[in-house]
């Protein structure tokens, strides 16, 4: 016999295989606010990936508006100094840098991205034993991923008075609306006599918070949740559109320059004069533990769910008058007025519940939640060999890019 | 639940929790975080919407707003901000002094003067060719420098004479947009078979309603306990209802505050007992309102079966304008109205709100530590 969370659990399993998702990192969103078209769309659409996210199997994701990726990667990037300090004047020696710094002085004057190859063609001449080395030294100084990322920031998301400037994502509300009217139909079954229960080895580990009964925040544990859980539960759900939407911050992240964070915890990158360090930040006190990489959305949802429980005439009462604001598996009426619960009995008592949403408008069901480490994994990679090819920069490759 | 009390409020608050369970079961909220608000906000501009969230709200589930006298939220993030102090930049060292002064020299002739946010970038491209060594230094020290200044700065024009008030979102019409767009719900209280056991809520103890039958009477007053343990039905409607996360503007910065939170020493504080003050046991920061619950286009009928004499009846009756349990709204807008009618062990409540009056009805409160996202 099941309870409450068995049945939940195995929902939770089985939705993530029937919509292709990762029990690594899938996250119901129950219950989601509406996300409603018009001035503040784009903002609260972003808040989904900028708004981190607690740690729970089944946040109930509105929360709060506490804890801001942006904000919060403006703070470490402020706790950050370059990988290395690379001495172009002791690597060519002091004469030959005088003399190139001498020629320099002549030419109009070059832009940054030149500079490498300007040496090199200049040294080539001058100064040919110090040729790679040093616009090897400068390309990589040029590429150092902690500055570059601080440079970026501080010039583009900077006002002119040294203000942030509002945060943006790549692709906004519109993109979305527009990739799901063409995203794929989806559909699957789900019965709890088959269901696998076991969440253990999902990202929040079995986390409880933010479960609720059979209707929408009703106690999980009451009698008719019970009766219901241990019952046999079927669910039809189908999706007219559904779409994982990834998205990536704007131009104000460095994956790179986070990535080489996240991978030292002591030393370079991170500055001794900050208080901000990698406990803090990425550890069990941290600002940045979670990412919401992304959101998935869908539209013209249909969902069937039948209980062979015998529901007495006082019971199918308290049900039908709880509350239309939802039932289980989907407890919210989350885009508003656009989606409906309907709960009927049959002559035995058993019970069927509807619940479908008004096709074309977009329902939020989950974002795939990343551990800090999953998010930067990749981009980590990056940042080292980024660092690596600059250290091995030869000027030709550059002049030839 | 009718049970026999021995001390003065525990009948109104009994009744008060027993309508909590029943309010966050029927909205899916979440009891380890709800607070419902008393009375209720009723903003009718982006100010007074501001006004009733810009709170450090207390640790209680019924927040009666004329009992606790709370600072705003914004006094105490501005606090704990003016309480930090960064060190020095180290750029002059960095770079070393020779250089300092050729830099210096080099950034007078350029008129005008780069804006700020260029100065990093400024630099980068004269010591590339001038000083390549400390360039990436360079930079990295003025960059930082900018955000860590930006951070403070930002909230400077919010402070002192001429302040510009704290801004958050949602807006007023931003809320009434998002409740347009929400689902409407009912449900129904019935004091003979409520549960008003909070023992699993955020606040399991000592936890008392001071409000009585009306606003602004006292949970202690005859009246009020004859109320509460008479039988007690509500039923309610609303045609929207939403919860919508609450964020601070552009003067708030989120890694800021988890910085002051997460160090209890000095730097980043000035001094090492401000932690203490803000966010210790009995510090003054140590809740903050995560989103708010609205409601639009309320219609609440209430029924008690309480025997109230002709003259409680009529005190009762004359102070309709207070508003009543379980809402606690004044009659301070034509959007609002409540009208009582009263017979023998029988007494009628209809409060209502006019579409389009978005009506605050209570916040998801976190401790400051999930707050700033530390779990």
């Amino acid at each position: 016999m099941s309870n409450f969370l068995d049945l939940q659990n195995g929902w939770y399993n089985g939705l993530i295989q029937g919509l292709g998702q990762s029990q690594d990192s899938f996250q119901i969103i129950q219950p989601a606010p509406p996300i409603a078209s018009g001035t503040a769309a784009n903002p609260t659409f972003w808040a989904y990936y900028n708004n981190i996210p607690p740690k729970t199997l089944t946040a109930q994701f509105v929360a709060s508006g506490g804890n801001q990726f942006y904000n919060n990667y403006r703070g470490l990037l402020s706790a950050l100094v370059p990988s290395r300090q690379i001495d172009v004047k002791a690597d060519i020696g002091a004469e030959n840098f005088a003399a190139w710094h001498a020629y320099v002085q002549t030419q109009p004057a070059p832009s940054m991205n030149q500079i490498p190859t300007m040496f090199r063609n200049w040294a080539m001449f001058n100064a040919p034993e110090v040729a790679n080395i040093g616009s090897s030294d400068y390309a990589a100084i040029l590429l150092d991923p902690i500055a570059t990322a601080q440079n970026e920031l501080t010039l583009v998301y900077t006002n002119e008075k040294g203000l942030p400037v509002n945060f943006d994502w790549q692709l906004n509300y519109a993109d979305m609306v527009n990739q799901l009217a063409s995203a794929p139909s989806r559909s699957f079954n789900f019965n709890s006599g088959t269901m696998n229960k076991n969440v253990s080895t999902s990202w929040a580990g079995g986390s409880t918070s933010g479960f609720f009964g059979l209707w929408g925040g009703s106690s999980s544990t009451s009698t008719l949740s019970e009766q219901f859980a241990s019952s046999t539960v079927t669910v039809d759900a189908s999706f007219e559109h559904i779409l994982v939407f990834s998205n990536t911050p704007g131009a104000w992240y460095y994956s790179s320059a986070m990535g080489l964070a996240y991978a030292n915890q002591t030393g370079n990158p991170w500055s001794d004069k900050s208080s901000i360090n990698w406990n803090n930040t990425f550890g069990p006190n941290g600002n940045m533990q979670y990412f919401s990489a992304n959101v998935i959305v869908a539209s013209g949802m249909s969902i069937t769910v039948t209980s062979n429980a015998k529901y007495s005439s006082v019971d199918q009462q308290t049900i039908t008058s709880s509350g239309s604001s939802g039932f289980w598996p989907f407890y919210s009426g989350d885009s508003g007025s656009t989606s409906t619960n309907r709960v009927s009995f049959n002559q035995e008592g058993n019970m069927t519940i509807t619940t479908s949403s008004i096709p074309g408008v977009p329902v939020v069901l989950g974002v795939n939640v990343l551990s800090a480490g999953e998010f930067v994994g990749h981009s980590s990679n990056l940042g080292i060999s980024l660092f690596e090819s600059a250290k091995a920069f030869a000027a030709d490759s550059l002049a030839a890019a | 639940m009718i049970t026999t009390y021995d001390t003065p409020t525990e009948a109104m608050t009994a009744v008060t929790d027993g309508w909590y369970n029943r309010l966050t079961a029927s909205l899916n909220l979440s009891v380890q975080h709800f607070q419902l608000l008393q009375p209720p906000g009723v903003p009718a501009s982006d100010q007074t919407l501001w006004d009733c969230f810009n709170v450090v709200p207390p640790a209680t589930l019924k927040y009666n707003r004329w009992y606790y006298q709370q600072p705003t939220f914004f006094s105490q993030y501005a606090a704990v901000v003016n309480r930090l102090s960064f060190p020095e930049s180290a750029f002059v060292k960095d770079i070393g002094a020779d250089t300092y002064v050729q830099w210096q020299a080099y950034l007078k002739t350029i008129s005008p003067p780069p804006p700020a946010n260029t100065l990093p970038t400024v630099w980068f491209q004269w010591a590339v060719v001038n000083a390549p060594s400390v360039a990436n230094i360079g930079r990295s020290d003025l960059a930082t420098q900018l955000l860590i200044n930006g951070a403070q700065a930002v909230l400077e024009p919010y402070q002192g004479p001429d302040a510009r008030p704290a801004d958050f979102s949602p807006s007023f019409s931003d809320l009434q947009n998002t409740l347009s767009a929400s689902t409407g719900t009912s449900f129904s209280f019935d004091s003979t078979n409520d549960d008003p056991d909070v023992s699993n809520s955020w606040v399991p103890g000592d936890d008392p309603n001071y409000f009585g039958i009306w606003t602004g009477s006292s949970a202690v007053f005859h009246i009020s306990r004859k109320f509460a343990s008479s039988r007690i039905t509500v039923s309610i409607q609303f045609d929207h209802f939403a919860t919508v996360s609450v964020t601070p503007g552009q003067w708030y910065n989120s890694a800021l505050l988890h910085q002051a939170w997460a160090s209890q020493s000095t730097p980043p504080w000035i001094d090492n007992s401000d932690w203490q003050t803000y966010f210790g046991a009995s510090g003054s920061f140590t809740h903050a309102v995560g989103s708010l619950l609205a409601a639009d286009g309320i219609t609440l009928t209430l029924t008690s079966d309480a025997d109230f004499t002709p003259s409680e009846q009529m005190l009762i009756k004359g102070l309709v304008a207070a508003g009543d349990w379980p809402v606690y709204c004044p009659i301070t807008s034509p959007a609002i109205s409540n009208s009582i009618t009263t017979g023998p062990g029988s007494m009628t409540i209809q409060f209502k709100s006019a579409p389009g009056n978005p009506v605050v009805l209570g916040f998801n409160v976190f401790d400051i530590r999930s707050y700033v996202g530390a779990g």
